[in-house]
């Protein structure tokens, strides 16, 4: 499997109409400075991605939530909930280095549902047993996204990919592409 | 005079700047050299090697080439010339397929660097076969290349050629291959610059005749 060009996938089918897709907070941008903006910048699409990809082997887990209750035709927000394998880390949204790929959160919008901006928690410092005088932005364990969105009464889901790469003390792995959906319910 | 006494003392700052610059860097290397011992990364069949890597990823990622011909390869340079793994027999050759966004790999090309340096006149090579994806043009690797200060060919790589490499699910990933085209060694992930040097002793000793 190619690093970066055939991403891991759980779940082709979600991802692949990524190519549309607007990316919420490009990379470079930092969660202070700007915080989900919306922009139409795709993710990079898998090529030749592998649809049997099993889930266990992603370096993270969508936790919750799978179903959420929103106030109809008003502002909202659901906070998504991530887990990051034990013994790794993910760079965060804004990694200090320009080479090291940001986590990102891509979604579709549209019937009903749409997305104002994404809230990405700071990163933690991390520096590596390697290179302890580094210190990189990453995270490690739980993290939560805030997504602030608007829905029409009725029932919507939320669907998207979370694009983050992961490493651990000594290696990294190649970009990973997390499918993410959400029952929004808008009453 | 005035000037002159001007122009002297920032040629001396900037002597002094470059030196320090040059001084920290050097610790900063031997600091790195220092932390990572021989035990870090997954080094199949070297035994005793334990890391969190291993207790993550078990031993996926490597095909377990010891022992077997290399497989072939033709890809790109950064120049845009083929460039195959075959006009190297008769060399040991390490292939180190890495990243620009992999810090593991970044921190051992100062080491390749300086092991090439030291060990081409023997008939060693490198070859660098960059992992990025297609959003990474072959100028903007040739420019990471540069910056890191890298000696030896750096080759764009192709998801046939990972195929044949085991998909190569970890990064850096190296295979040390002899002089007579077999892999005397392979390792995924970051292992210290004395196994490195190690392995490519034992490719420089392996079979055939020598090359420079």
């Amino acid at each position: 499997m190619r690093f970066g060009r055939t991403a891991r996938m759980a779940g082709l089918s979600a991802v692949a109409a990524a190519a549309g897709w607007p990316v919420l907070a490009p990379a470079g941008a930092t969660a202070q400075q700007n915080p989900g903006l919306l922009t139409d910048r795709p993710l990079p699409l898998p090529r030749g991605a592998d649809t049997q990809q099993s889930k266990t082997n992603m370096a993270v887990e969508f936790v919750s939530p799978a179903e959420v209750n929103v106030p109809a035709g008003r502002a909202a927000e659901v906070d998504l909930e991530f887990h990051v394998a034990q013994g790794l880390h993910i760079n965060s949204h804004a990694p200090r280095d320009k080479d090291l790929i940001a986590t990102r959160l891509a979604v579709i919008e549209g019937g009903g549902l749409r997305i104002a901006s994404v809230d990405f928690p700071p990163g933690m410092d991390y520096s590596p047993a390697f290179a302890p005088g580094d210190k990189l932005s990453v995270y490690t364990g739980s993290f939560t996204l805030r997504v602030h969105l608007s829905a029409a009464a009725g029932e919507h889901e939320l669907q998207g990919a979370l694009h983050y790469q992961a490493c651990d003390i000594n290696s990294c792995r190649p970009p990973e592409s997390l499918p993410v959906m959400v029952r929004i319910i808008a009453k | 005079m005035k000037r002159n006494q001007w122009v002297v003392a920032v040629v001396l700052a900037a002597l002094a700047l470059m030196l320090w610059s040059g001084y920290a860097n050097y610790k900063r290397r031997k600091r790195i050299a220092a932390v990572v011992p021989a035990s870090m990364g997954y080094v199949p069949g070297s035994g005793g090697n334990q890391s969190v890597q291993q207790d993550v990823a078990g031993d996926e990622g490597l095909p377990h080439l010891q022992g077997r011909l290399a497989p072939e390869f033709t890809l790109q340079n950064v120049e845009g010339k083929k460039v195959s793994l075959a006009d190297y027999r008769g060399k040991a050759v390490l292939i180190n397929f890495w990243a620009t966004w992999c810090t593991p790999c970044k921190i051992e090309m100062p080491w390749l660097i300086a092991l090439h340096n030291q060990y081409a006149h023997e008939g060693f090579e490198i070859l660098g076969v960059s992992e990025d994806d297609s959003s990474v043009t072959r100028a903007q690797i040739a420019k990471f290349g540069q910056q890191q200060g890298i000696n030896y060919p750096l080759l764009v790589g192709t998801d046939a050629v990972s195929r044949k490499y085991g998909d190569v699910e970890f990064l850096p990933t190296s295979y040390f291959v002899g002089r007579d085209g077999k892999v005397v060694s392979e390792s995924a992930g970051l292992v210290a610059k004395d196994q490195i040097e190690a392995d490519i002793k034992k490719a420089l000793a392996a079979g055939g005749k020598k090359a420079k």
